[in-house]
């Protein structure tokens, strides 16, 4: 059952609550003193030439400025307070480079990235996840196989990227990510 | 506790929603798609097949949650620039904030509803804004027709591929990486049959044999590298030599 997932609280939840609720700026404040740097790190990482500290300091604007107003569409039975931020900073990490490269698209990112902002009565699965489970399981991961997950999803490399610049065959680099996800995944409370 | 994967005797009405898919991306799409490296057009097939596949639905969940953990343990001691903050402030006045609720949901209902098959899938929708026939269709032959979408990446093409019921397509070749999302009817090849929300990737030089099932045409996307002149599942049709063949 999923509730006996719920021993270790979602900590930040709650606030979001709060700001959803009661547009409440202490909350959001302390979102943000918890989130904003995690925010920046996550955009000074990106492997683009588009990358600065200007462009990460947009990024946090941009990405708290959403949280601020999409506050009610979280779900914390869908997804922890940091699942939806990052997803959401992913999501303007993409939009940011889509303006830099000037990609003229008729959707929006949300429509190619759904963010748990839309109705979605399709999924089933609970999200309430043990995250300090998932970080544990990071933490026993072999250096290679961390730090290439490290790689594509806060560098934002394609696994072809990181073959060509860690000079690796395309395949070791699959699998080295296919079994990092999958070690992590044990660490997830649904997995089945 | 999952009931979108409750076992059920499938009647064929049933089949749609209850997941007949059964070619999935591996991983590393996934990954890219979830960290967001992935090219947009490929995204888009991504999504699509997300709509109608839970099990993927339920890997994506989890890869996000792994991404989080990841964003979460980034090495954050750079110093925030305090001026982000009153930044934020300063656009979150409490008078245009919060937006109404509706606006954001109307978006997700359009209000009139051009002729899609049932099964298609939102983000597809947008690109086809008039519906199916809307679109500008080319026949290629007479049993398969290709309409050209909105490029939403530089290096890649988007199109919708109709087949004519028992349509078939010999033997070809792809110039490009090719990803197929099945979206409405059925076809098969020597790899087996495939349903709405099926994702087949054809690389360069794999050769296969499209039929279209009997009942009923065949819609499916199709995302293609590297834009060749001719490029598509049903591709040699449109060379004229490969046409001749088939005009009989
Ligand atoms: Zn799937």
């Amino acid at each position: 059952m999923p509730e006996k997932q719920q021993a270790v609280k979602d900590e930040w939840a709650p606030l979001l609550a709060k700001v959803a609720e009661n547009q409440d700026r202490q909350a959001f404040t302390r979102l943000f003193a918890h989130f904003g740097p995690k925010i920046k790190a996550y955009g000074m990482s990106l492997n683009s030439m588009y990358t600065s500290v200007e462009m990460a300091d947009e990024l946090v604007q941009e990405v708290m400025i959403k949280v601020w107003e999409k506050a009610r569409y979280f779900k914390p039975e869908k997804a922890s307070a940091s699942t939806w931020i990052f997803a959401i900073a992913r999501n303007c990490r993409i939009d940011y480079l889509r303006k830099m490269k000037r990609i003229d698209s008729p959707l929006r990112v949300e429509d190619l990235w759904p963010v748990s902002e839309e109705p979605d009565p399709i999924t089933t699965l609970n999200q309430s996840r043990n995250e300090q489970s998932i970080q544990s399981v990071v933490n026993t991961l072999p250096r290679e196989q961390a730090s290439i997950l490290r790689a594509i999803y806060v560098e934002g490399k394609t696994h072809s990227e990181v073959a060509s610049q860690n000079n690796l065959p395309l395949g070791t680099v699959k699998s080295r990510v296919r079994l990092a996800i999958e070690k992590l995944r044990t660490g997830l409370p649904n997995h089945e | 506790m999952n009931k979108a994967t409750t076992q059920r005797q499938h009647t064929p009405l049933d089949r749609m929603a209850d997941n007949m898919t059964q070619f999935h991306p591996d991983t590393h799409w996934l990954a890219e798609y979830v960290s967001g490296s992935l090219p947009e057009a490929q995204a888009l097939c991504i999504a699509t097949h997300l709509e109608f596949c839970p099990q993927c639905r339920a890997d994506i969940n989890a890869l996000t949650e792994i991404g989080a953990s990841l964003f979460s343990a980034t090495d954050d001691t750079t110093p925030l620039n305090p001026q982000v903050l009153d930044a934020v402030w300063q656009s979150i006045t409490p008078d245009n904030n919060p937006p109404p609720a509706v606006a954001i949901q109307a978006e997700s209902h359009p209000t009139s509803v051009p002729a899609y098959p049932d099964s298609f899938p939102r983000a597809l929708r947008k690109l086809i804004p008039d519906g199916t026939s809307g679109l500008p269709w080319k026949n290629i032959g007479s049993r398969l027709s290709v309409a050209k979408l909105h490029r939403i990446d530089a290096e890649r093409d988007v199109s919708l591929h109709r087949l004519q019921p028992g349509g078939v397509v010999s033997d070809h070749d792809h110039g490009g990486r090719e990803i197929t999302v099945v979206l409405s009817g059925s076809f098969s090849d020597q790899n087996g049959q495939y349903h709405p929300g099926d994702f087949l990737v054809r690389e360069p030089g794999e050769t296969h044999r499209p039929t279209a099932s009997e009942d009923n045409e065949c819609i499916c996307l199709a995302v293609c590298d590297a834009p060749v002149k001719f490029t598509g599942l049903f591709s040699r049709l449109l060379n004229p030599l490969v046409a001749l063949q088939h005009r009989h």
